[in-house]
């Protein structure tokens, strides 16, 4: 096992680390997930044979490991506010402290960041595996199990959302300033 | 210079998207492989499921089961019929399945069930009136080819044998899961060897999920978008979370779930579950309104046979709709379930697991084993019937709380894959598909 390990680790953990990262948003979430993968590799019924890529596989188990533990975490925020009063949106969505990466970077791609925490989750799903893990849509489709034109009219309309909430983000500021 | 963000192309989103940094895993190789290594063993030795033990039926009392479950309990054979003659009627409507038709002609050519003459009814175009009053014709017509073929029993070459204790080597173990056949609302359980490694609950979710029973011709699980979860503390039951919304399920559907639920529940070792949705305790089901949890506690089914066009499966009684009571709504014993399995409704989507020809004198209970004395002149097949009656058997006395059955009887022959001079352990799982 330890041979298999390292050579997927040496091809593909920075990949899939940062797909995770990116997906649930969250870097000690991220790590552990990881780690799933692995295990779900060596010791999950399902076997690499038949698909197309060994590549998109790894990325599809990261996804599915990555939407449970949205899922799950959802579930139990959902149950601790219960308890509390009724919902209102922000509050299902946690803020973990962001990594310094995200934090030293440049405030324009920061915003860019923030504003896909309002796009749905299949969108940021199209926009990380497109534009930070440099996809193609051809694998992007394999991983998510769509169809090629689904992935596009996905990402189209993320894009699109990104850029409605920058210029309403954009707008605010300015009338603030004004004021 | 001014940033123009109010005109932003999507360039330049992409761009912006192209730039979000890197965002590396700061531990090295070792620490990694050596938390995999050390979740791996973790898991090895977490809880596992609990074996399925229901006590033995002592007396007739009434059951806790959830008040869901008594429609299913006290529907009489006639209620039954009536059920079907109204699918094959809606089956026609939609006027899909005439290629199917013609080769289940085929194949249940020997099999003393009304089917193939229905089939051919149903490659004429008929309206809903007409359909109705030939249904009723089609039942009287069909007694008569029945009582024909009822001299040879059916063959059952393609059986999906059970997975047994010696099937599973070191460091693997079974999962069962609940498939169906939507068309004749029956519950089929696979069963799937596994590495000990992964969790059990994790596995059923992902099979459930991912395996679209295709390729042995059932239909995807009725509950392929549930999560289930162990609960925060030990002992309490599991968690299971729906994701639909399901408060305008059709009665059909919303029965096949509860019935999967059950299946599920009876190869995961769990007697109780909680029902979920949105994170709250109570689901909307159809016209069985809020379920907030879902208690078995006494199960006595049969196994009877269900043959698709690629195989033959074994199915529980409650898989297969058969009522477990007797006319006064009791509980049927093990000696009466056995004698069930010998026949089946003529209507009924499933077939007898017990030839008719094998008749069981006595059964003896002694404690953890159950004996099963059969006739002089009960003989078992040599084909595959012989072990598919011997896994129903087994697997009926199962639920009864046996751990193993002796069949005894002095002409009783043998049955593949088992041998009949000594107490048979129960089989762990039915239906076992192998990659």
């Amino acid at each position: 096992m330890q041979d298999e390990f390292e050579r997927l680790y040496e091809n593909y953990h920075h990949s899939l680390f940062q797909y995770l990262f990116y997906m649930v948003r969250d870097k000690e979430a991220a790590e552990e997930l990881v780690q799933e993968v692995y295990i779900k590799v060596f010791h999950s019924f399902q076997t690499f044979e038949g698909k197309s890529s060994e590549k998109t596989w790894l990325y599809s188990i990261a996804r599915h490991v990555g939407i449970d533990w949205i899922r799950k975490q959802n579930r139990k925020k959902r149950k601790w506010l219960g308890l509390i009063g009724p919902l209102s949106k922000e509050d299902i969505r946690d803020p973990s402290p962001l990594p310094d990466e995200i934090v030293s970077t440049k405030d324009e791609v920061k915003i860019v960041y923030e504003a896909m925490e309002d796009c749905t989750p299949d969108q940021r799903q199209v926009l990380v595996l497109r534009y930070v893990e440099a996809l193609s849509i051809k694998e992007a489709a394999e991983i998510l199990g769509w169809s090629e034109s689904k992935v596009k009219t996905t990402q189209h309309r993320a894009v699109k959302k990104l850029k409605d909430i920058l210029v309403q983000n954009k707008e605010v500021t300015e009338r603030r300033a004004e004021q | 210079m001014t940033k123009r963000y109010s005109r932003s192309s999507d360039e330049q989103i992409k761009q912006k998207l192209q730039q979000l940094p890197q965002i590396r895993d700061n531990r090295t190789k070792e620490e990694v492989y050596q938390n995999i290594v050390k979740k791996t063993d973790n898991r090895a030795n977490k809880r596992r499921p609990r074996k399925w033990v229901i006590p033995t039926l002592t007396t007739a009392a009434a059951f806790l089961l959830l008040l869901v479950l008594l429609p299913n309990m006290i529907s009489t054979p006639k209620q039954f019929t009536a059920d079907e003659d109204s699918n094959s009627i809606e089956k026609r409507q939609a006027g899909e399945n005439s290629t199917e038709n013609i080769t289940e002609q085929e194949e249940d050519a020997d099999n003393n069930v009304e089917k193939p003459a229905r089939s051919e009814q149903e490659e004429s175009d008929i309206t809903i009136s007409e359909q109705e009053e030939e249904s009723v014709e089609e039942t009287q017509i069909h007694e008569e080819p029945a009582v024909d073929v009822e001299d040879e029993d059916p063959i059952y070459d393609n059986y999906v044998t059970a997975l047994t204790e010696n099937d599973i080597e070191q460091g693997e173990k079974a999962v069962t899961i609940p498939l169906q056949d939507v068309e004749t609302s029956v519950i089929v359980p696979l069963t799937f060897v596994i590495s000990e490694n992964q969790e059990a609950l994790e596995a059923f979710e992902e099979l459930t999920e991912e395996y679209t029973g295709e390729d042995v011709g059932l239909d995807p699980s009725a509950l392929q978008h549930i999560d289930w979860d162990y609960a925060e503390e030990e002992e309490s039951p599991l968690e299971v979370e729906f994701e639909e919304d399901l408060s305008e399920a059709s009665s059909n559907e919303s029965e096949m779930i509860v019935r999967s639920l059950e299946e599920s529940m009876r190869y995961l070792g769990e007697t109780e579950v909680i029902l979920e949705q949105n994170g709250t305790e109570g689901i909307e089901l159809g016209n069985y309104g809020v379920l907030d949890r879902y208690k078995i506690d006494q199960e006595n089914r049969g196994y009877y046979v269900y043959t698709n066009e690629n195989r033959s499966f074994l199915v529980s009684g409650s898989g297969a709709n058969i009522s477990s009571t007797n006319e006064n709504g009791e509980l049927l014993t093990f000696h009466e379930t056995l004698e069930h399995m010998k026949s089946t409704g003529e209507n009924s989507s499933v077939d007898a697991s017990i030839p008719e020809n094998m008749t069981i004198e006595g059964v003896h209970e002694e404690q953890d084993l159950a004996r099963v004395i059969f006739s002089k002149d009960s003989h078992l097949s040599e084909n595959n019937n012989g072990r598919l009656m011997v896994e129903a058997v087994l697997f009926a006395a199962a639920d009864f709380g046996f751990e193993r059955v002796s069949f005894e009887g002095e002409n009783l022959g043998e049955a593949q894959g088992y041998k009949l001079n000594a107490p048979i352990d129960v089989p762990v799982a039915p239906n076992q598909i192998k990659n």
